[in-house]
């Protein structure tokens, strides 16, 4: 036989004997890892937030702005258009 | 578009049903390079193919269109030579190259003529090289890209690896049959 005959023959079949499983298995658990890692980071940020920032004075300071906000006109307006284009988009989109 | 892209781009919208369909679908073709790579190490082999998926998992939203194999292939390949060179499994340079002369009489033999053995004579790349292109049918250009090396690179290494190949079995039959 030539070398490139040799060469063209297919390599060795592998059975799978459960190897995808494993494989998923361990996909699953890295995500859930990832899952873990991220939710630790958010509830320390939201920890420190709470620890380290003024908290009430922001909170009056939110008061102030959404009574403010929700008291414009402009606002308002603005957020009927908004409304109004989502509700004509989904409209359109069945036709 | 052929469907293995298609899994691949499900898959990258997080549907992880889809990538196991990838994984059995191209997880013995993979292996087989991979046990060709290590030589014969089947348990090496396999923590290859399993981090290889593993890391094509967490890239898959940066697999664009072409041959998904081949792009597997090339986590691959990178994996496998950074653990040779952290296991120090080979000489992975053309210069440290390993003699390629004719086997020991005792092994000389045709009954013994075995591709795997004289693959494993060869340097890396040019292992791979001539697996992609002939054992898997990748074109030189895909195979260049696998193996993040210029085509002509490549190809010098298939026509290397390819007379190298034909004077160790030459030499074997030489041997086998004088």
């Amino acid at each position: 036989m030539n070398p490139d005959d040799l060469l063209k023959q297919p390599l060795t079949s592998v059975a799978d004997d459960g190897f995808s499983e494993r494989v998923m298995a361990r996909l699953g658990a890295m995500e859930r890892r990832r899952m873990l890692v991220a939710a630790a980071v958010i509830a320390a940020g939201v920890v420190s937030a709470f620890l380290l920032l003024p908290m009430q004075s922001i909170g009056a300071q939110l008061d102030i702005a959404i009574g403010q906000t929700a008291s414009s006109t402009a606002v308002s307006l603005a957020a009927g258009a908004i409304v109004l284009t989502l509700f004509l988009e989904k409209q359109f989109s069945r036709l | 578009m052929n469907e293995s892209e298609l899994l691949a781009r499900a898959a990258a919208a997080g549907d992880a049903a889809a990538f196991g369909v990838l994984v059995r679908r191209h997880q013995s073709k993979l292996r087989g390079f991979l046990l060709r790579m290590t030589r014969g190490n089947h348990a090496l082999a396999d923590d290859l193919a399993q981090e290889t998926f593993l890391e094509a998992f967490r890239k898959i939203g940066q697999f664009g269109a072409g041959s998904f194999f081949g792009w597997l292939c090339a986590i691959a390949y990178s994996r496998y030579l950074m653990e040779a060179r952290k296991r120090k499994l080979e000489n992975l340079d053309e210069a440290d190259e390993i003699a390629d002369g004719a086997p020991e009489p005792e092994t000389a033999s045709l009954a013994r003529l075995d591709l795997e053995k004289t693959m494993a004579r060869l340097v890396p790349a040019q292992r791979a090289a001539l697996t992609l292109c002939f054992a898997l049918g990748l074109s030189h250009e895909e195979a260049a890209a696998t193996l993040n090396m210029p085509l002509g690179t490549l190809k010098s290494h298939v026509n290397r690896g390819r007379e190298k190949l034909a004077a160790m079995l030459d030499a074997w039959r030489n041997k086998a049959v004088p």
